[in-house]
């Protein structure tokens, strides 16, 4: 393990490092790419709060994510959870893709976004809240719930822009279950800014230019042919983000639920790292 | 605490960070502002171009089409990128901090 942790770091250190300004987000996603040939890793877990007599988890992705061109970025998921006294499980993948459909900056930039995810009914990331997802599906238990495979196709429309030193974002997600299931649809939208918009001539960790703050908002549209929002669940989240100096970014958002149906809350943390100009 | 007044205590948070920097003198001005996109270069920059700017993967931005270039045009090509040839848009970084890594760029032609 230690000979394993020291290799990775001898990477990292050989590999340099890149601030990418991270926003705070953790559902919302923007027009921002990765750059080119660089990749970043990331840890996110995730504490709930479920309700309805749910018992609480703690969940974790593994993200890596690279810049196959200015246009285009990949992305895997590795997830995994554990739920009470329950042992630990992984709970599946997902291998996402985004093109950027416009080249130059516009006030409003298009993107789209293609997914596959193979993952069980125990998986707890709440990557997105579609459908009619509400707290009662944590009911179910884990022994039984991992079972229930879910192999599926999903779409968004990522609208992002920049005005003023803030972002506003906004994706409409569709997720189709390829085992028959009707095609589901939720959303997702966020503002965030920097705390200070020009940089400071010293180095430094902890002034506001390295903070970001922002608020998300996110659930479920129903689905197809019962497109509504009654039944579904919402979250609004706010989230902050720090941009280390040495390539470090920690986030952290709570979310809460909104409405009946929403689970207590979601306690998202964040760290991620990214290298420069890995493959290229 | 609940869900409203944290959230109350966020905006009014973020509300308040936002405050304007003391004013300075122009050549001081100048002189902080410089050393700053020198901070950003090597943040956000040095990896494709090099630590002096002098090209490494990406192209030097010593050459006289960079440091002939208008400044309202070289903060607009760090915005929009040349997503087809490999440069990224900056656009994730506010305007002034565009304007801060021009100001450093241009600063560099003379040494």
């Amino acid at each position: 393990m230690f000979a394993r942790c020291s290799f990775l770091l001898v990477l990292l250190g050989a590999a340099g490092f890149a601030s990418a300004q991270e926003m705070p987000y953790f559902i919302t996603y923007t027009h921002h790419m990765e750059e080119p040939g660089s990749l970043e890793i990331a840890l996110n877990p995730v504490l709930g709060v479920p309700k309805g007599g749910a018992r609480h988890f703690t969940a974790s992705s593994l993200e890596l994510e690279y810049g196959v061109k200015g246009w285009w970025t990949s992305e895997l998921y590795l997830d995994a959870q554990k739920t009470g006294r329950d042992s630990a499980l992984f709970t599946g993948w997902r291998f996402e893709n985004r093109f950027r459909l416009m080249m130059k900056e516009h006030a409003v930039n298009p993107v789209l976004y293609v997914e596959y995810e193979d993952i069980t009914g125990a998986d707890r990331i709440f990557k997105e809240v579609v459908g009619f997802d509400t707290f009662e599906d944590l009911l179910e238990p884990v022994d039984e719930a991992r079972h229930e495979k879910k192999r599926e196709a999903e779409a968004k429309l990522i609208l992002s822009g920049n005005r003023k030193g803030w972002n506003l974002a906004g994706n409409l997600i569709a997720e189709k279950n390829l085992n028959g299931a009707p095609v589901e649809f939720g959303y997702a939208a966020a503002v965030s800014r920097p705390l200070a918009f020009a940089a400071s001539p010293d180095s430094c960790s902890l002034c506001p230019e390295n903070v970001s703050l922002g608020v998300e908002l996110y659930g479920g549209l129903g689905e197809w042919r019962q497109v509504k929002l009654a039944g579904t669940s919402h979250y609004i989240a706010p989230a902050v983000a720090w941009n280390l100096p040495n390539g470090v970014t920690l986030k952290f958002s709570p979310s809460f639920g909104i409405n009946s149906n929403s689970n207590r809350a979601l306690m998202r943390f964040g760290v991620s790292y990214e290298i420069p100009l890995l493959f290229r | 605490m609940n869900l409203h007044t944290g959230l109350l205590l966020f905006v009014i948070c973020t509300t308040a960070c936002a405050v304007a920097p003391p004013s300075r003198s122009a050549p001081a001005e100048a002189a902080s502002e410089i050393r700053a996109g020198g901070k950003l270069f090597a943040q956000h920059c040095a990896s494709c171009h090099g630590v002096n700017a002098t090209g490494a993967r990406g192209p030097s931005l010593r050459t006289p089409a960079v440091q002939t270039m208008p400044d309202a045009a070289l903060v607009q090509f760090l915005t929009d990128g040349d997503l087809r040839k490999g440069m990224p848009s900056w656009s994730r970084l506010p305007e002034e901090r565009r304007l801060q890594l021009v100001r450093y760029i241009k600063s560099i032609k003379a040494t």
